[in-house]
């Protein structure tokens, strides 16, 4: 686009009598955005330990490094023994 | 205090240099790494920078688009909040100034469509049929005097002032400007046509 262009001066004409929105604005925008951060910052840490309850709720148990299935193909009976 | 209590266990680097966006390095970063940066930290202060770098041209675009500071300030912080939700969704395939442009234009017509309760904010097929569209060349519209040409973009409706706005301020090309508006490519080239058309008509007419 050639070097006479208004519309470019226009947006630069523009731009330099509104060089920036109000500090309201800013604290508005960064305000939103640390609740947002927050919140997913909450769901990241508690969701897993949520859900682990929920299991929990339902009957079942969370994996702990005792009730891991045993490593290859072998089973445990019911005397804890185990069927290879 | 909850809230900086978590943002300084997520955020360590944060304690050592608050301020550090202000910093000449990060002044210098270009804004893909800042979102990089932004994205693997989710240290806010990165999001502040990509703030300090655009929200004049946000603003000075919605003011010229919405014609009331009010209704523009409103519409700036509605914007950046689109921009934050969506940053991990920016693909790097334009510049990032092009996909912030976009947004803002795209948000600047649904926010007029919405007020003025207006399906079509373009010059319709009904005004101009297609086979009687002028061809305008560029030069013609680009070579406008300044004062004329802010004359004219307030006589025209405001789809076609802001199609204008992103192909001859912007820059973007159609395939930018079709993705921004969610619309086909050749749908574009009309609507462009159209505007362009109409642009000088109303130039002819006044001058």
């Amino acid at each position: 686009m050639g070097a006479n262009n208004s519309f470019k001066q226009l947006g630069k004409e523009e731009e330099e009598r509104y060089p920036s929105p109000p500090p309201e604005t800013e604290l508005g925008v960064m305000g939103n955005v640390r609740v947002f951060s927050f919140m997913s910052n909450v769901l990241e840490l508690y969701l897993p330990k949520v859900f682990e309850m929920f299991v929990s709720l339902i009957g079942g148990a969370p994996e702990t490094d005792d009730h891991k299935a045993p490593e290859g193909n072998s089973r445990v009976d019911g005397d804890g023994r185990r069927d290879s | 205090m909850t809230t900086e209590i978590i943002f300084s266990v997520k955020t360590p680097l944060m304690q050592n240099d608050p301020n550090r966006y202000h910093s000449k390095k990060s002044a210098t970063r270009s804004d893909s790494e800042v979102i990089k940066l932004y994205l693997s930290t989710r240290e806010t202060a990165y999001f502040s920078l990509l703030y300090s770098r655009y929200s004049g041209k946000v603003f000075s675009k919605c003011i010229s688009m919405l014609k009331d500071e009010g209704s523009a300030q409103d519409a700036t912080q509605d914007i950046f909040i689109k921009i934050y939700a969506n940053l991990a969704k920016f693909s790097e395939k334009s510049k990032f100034s092009t996909w912030i442009y976009s947004i803002t234009y795209n948000y600047c017509i649904d926010y007029l469509r919405r007020k003025k309760k207006e399906k079509n904010l373009f010059t319709g097929e009904m005004d101009t049929p297609p086979d009687i569209i002028e061809d305008v060349e560029d030069s013609e519209l680009l070579e406008i005097e300044l004062s004329k040409l802010k004359i004219i973009l307030e006589k025209i409706p405001v789809g076609d002032k802001a199609i204008l706005m992103m192909k001859y301020q912007e820059e973007m090309s159609i395939k930018e400007i079709a993705e921004a508006l969610e619309k086909t490519e050749s749908a574009i080239k009309m609507k462009i046509k159209r505007a362009k058309a109409k642009a000088l008509s109303v130039y002819r007419d006044l001058y």
